[in-house]
């Protein structure tokens, strides 16, 4: 029998390369190891499903923090979690809150960090709000918020303007030389001086007056904007709006914009200018609101010189 | 006796192509020395994409139509199919035992696989073109080798474990000197994490036409209607400078910075 030592020593070789222990010790460092865009997700989801000590809380007695966007959003559609909590006599995933060191004036140390909808719908239900109390500072407590926010739904308009009115107004007064300028600028994606002026005042805008939207997702800036300007017709009589809109409830932003434009009725008789247009009429009128609304019926010839020879006869007539 | 792994999570930058011809170039030299090819090479294919297997398939099928009209065979290239979020390492190790080079291809994305794969290979090959977007594109894969080694070190507290990671220029264009040489200038601020390899991998038209054949540059070329065939590819010689850079034959272009530890107190 023959024994080759260069195949033996090549065999040693190989099985030697890594030991057992060299091995484990690779897996746990690859496994340890992340890519940059891996390093955010690692430490959210290590804080989401932190277990916190569940207790359960008339949630009267609770507040929301602030520091989450979503604590300023108004619930206007809680009619199957409001169903669904009663079913099951609370809420079953409980919300996440801290203790305050001290009680606040209403004597309420419990702070809601994220679950603005499931305590609505237990206050509304009448039911006691499950709630999962963890240690947290506003830096943990902002990472938890992250956390349990993604995925979910993104802030209307509204709710977006209520938060960054309340940052703003705070930021103020830690600094008063705080302008808008600075504060649009510290924006991610930074937005226009102008844009957030408007944003600022529309956080303004009369609460009784935004829960006639069921679909308060659907606002748009632009939409937001045009309400803000018909608020500020000098003709409207608020409290008239207020009375007259007490059980009228809109599925879209743009049900109540109508519904403004008809009770100022500000379509004006002023400065209307018409012309014919095969047995029709086109016509373009500017409104009180300040818009110029242009009026061309359906399957008229040449459509464009149409609209060409309305606008220079209107501009003449300006 | 020899694991290399290919990985970088930007796609389309010649993973698989350099692994399949670098596959071809070792089966090349064990034919060349009348070595078992059976146990030359190994591509483990752990894309999703499945790149290298259905490349290999196609080889499989076309090799019935080379074998009727000249009587042999093409070579064989074993495949092995892992998905990207299989922990390679034993795997590896295990392959290791049995075939000449292991060869890896990971996908083009962020994956276990590779993160899995880096710490037992004797070569990490980061492909890249030469374009700023690409070279960008390399530092999320840097940061994960640099990751695996790091935490290594803290486990074992072995301070001289490194991941031989170097970064090899690919799909480079003839006549595009300039971009190739400022990317070449670019890597070198990456020399903290990897080497830069001397092999440039060039763009070769003839990849287009013998990939649906499955064949690699260092098959028979076949013409127009593949009854006729020539013999292997000119450009298939960066593939075999490659293997000599794997082998240890060629040295890298520039080597990766060693930190050192100096003992004498700050001055």
């Amino acid at each position: 029998m023959e024994i080759d030592i260069n195949v033996l020593s090549a065999v040693k070789q190989k099985k030697d390369k890594f030991s057992e222990s060299e091995l484990l010790a690779m897996e746990q460092a690859s496994n340890q190891s992340r890519y940059p865009s891996e390093i955010k997700d690692v430490d959210s989801y290590s804080i989401n499903k932190e277990a916190g000590t569940i207790i359960s809380i008339n949630p009267n007695k609770t507040k929301l923090w602030t520091g989450n966007p979503r604590n300023f959003s108004f619930h206007t559609d809680l009619t199957e979690i409001t169903a669904l909590i009663k079913q099951t006599k609370g809420n079953v995933t409980p919300v996440v809150a801290r203790k305050l060191p001290v009680k606040d004036s209403d004597g309420v140390d419990i702070e809601i960090i994220a679950g603005s909808r499931r305590r609505a719908a237990c206050i509304e239900a009448c039911e006691n709000l499950t709630v999962s109390l963890v240690i947290a500072d506003d830096k943990k407590a902002k990472l938890i918020a992250e956390a349990e926010n993604k995925g979910r739904k993104d802030t209307d308009l509204f709710t977006d303007c209520r938060y960054l009115k309340y940052v703003f107004d705070n930021l103020k007064i830690a600094d008063n030389n705080l302008t808008i300028a600075m504060f649009a600028e510290i924006q991610i994606p930074v937005i226009t001086r102008q844009t957030m002026n408007e944003k600022l005042k529309l956080a303004d805008t009369p609460l009784w007056l935004q829960k006639t939207v069921t679909s308060p997702d659907l606002w748009t800036f632009r939409k937001a904007v045009r309400l803000k300007k018909l608020l500020s017709n000098e003709s409207l009589d608020l409290k008239k709006l207020k009375l007259s809109l007490k059980n009228q409830l809109f599925d879209k932003p743009d049900g109540l914009l109508l519904y403004l434009i008809e009770f100022i009725g500000i379509v004006s008789e002023a400065k209307n200018i018409s012309i014919p247009l095969n047995n029709k009429e086109a016509s373009i009128c500017e409104q009180k609101s300040g818009d110029t609304k242009i009026v061309i019926p359906k399957g008229s010839p040449d459509l464009i010189d149409k609209i060409e020879l309305l606008i220079r006869e209107f501009s003449k007539a300006q | 006796m020899t694991i290399v792994v290919f990985g970088n999570k930007k796609g389309g930058v010649g993973k698989s192509m350099t692994a399949l011809n670098l596959s071809g170039a070792i089966i090349s030299r064990a034919i060349r020395q009348d070595l078992d090819t059976s146990k030359s090479v190994v591509i483990v294919d752990a894309d999703t994409n499945e790149t290298i297997v259905n490349y290999i398939r196609r080889r499989e099928a076309f090799n019935e139509k080379y074998k009727s009209l000249h009587g042999q065979e093409l070579p064989f290239i074993k495949v092995e199919l892992r998905r990207p979020d299989d922990s390679l390492t034993r795997d590896l190790v295990a392959l290791d035992n049995i075939y000449d080079y292991v060869i890896v291809d990971t996908g083009g994305y962020e994956n276990k696989a590779f993160k899995s794969a880096v710490g037992v290979a004797d070569a990490v090959y980061l492909p890249f073109q030469p374009a700023q977007v690409d070279i960008e594109q390399l530092i999320p894969t840097l940061f994960v080798i640099k990751g695996v080694e790091d935490n290594y070190r803290d486990i074992r507290g072995d301070d001289n474990f490194t991941i031989d990671a170097r970064l090899l220029l690919t799909l480079v264009e003839h006549g595009s000197r300039d971009l190739f040489s400022e990317a070449k200038e670019v890597c070198k601020q990456l020399l903290d994490f990897a080497s830069i390899s001397g092999v440039s991998i060039p763009k070769v038209k003839a990849v287009c036409k013998i990939q649906d054949s499955g064949l690699t540059l260092f098959d028979p070329q076949p013409n127009k209607d593949k009854t006729k065939f020539s013999s292997p590819h000119v450009k298939r010689a960066a593939f075999d400078l490659l293997l000599a850079e794997i082998d240890g034959e060629r040295p890298v272009e520039v080597k990766r910075n060693t930190i050192v530890v100096s003992d004498a107190p700050d001055t």
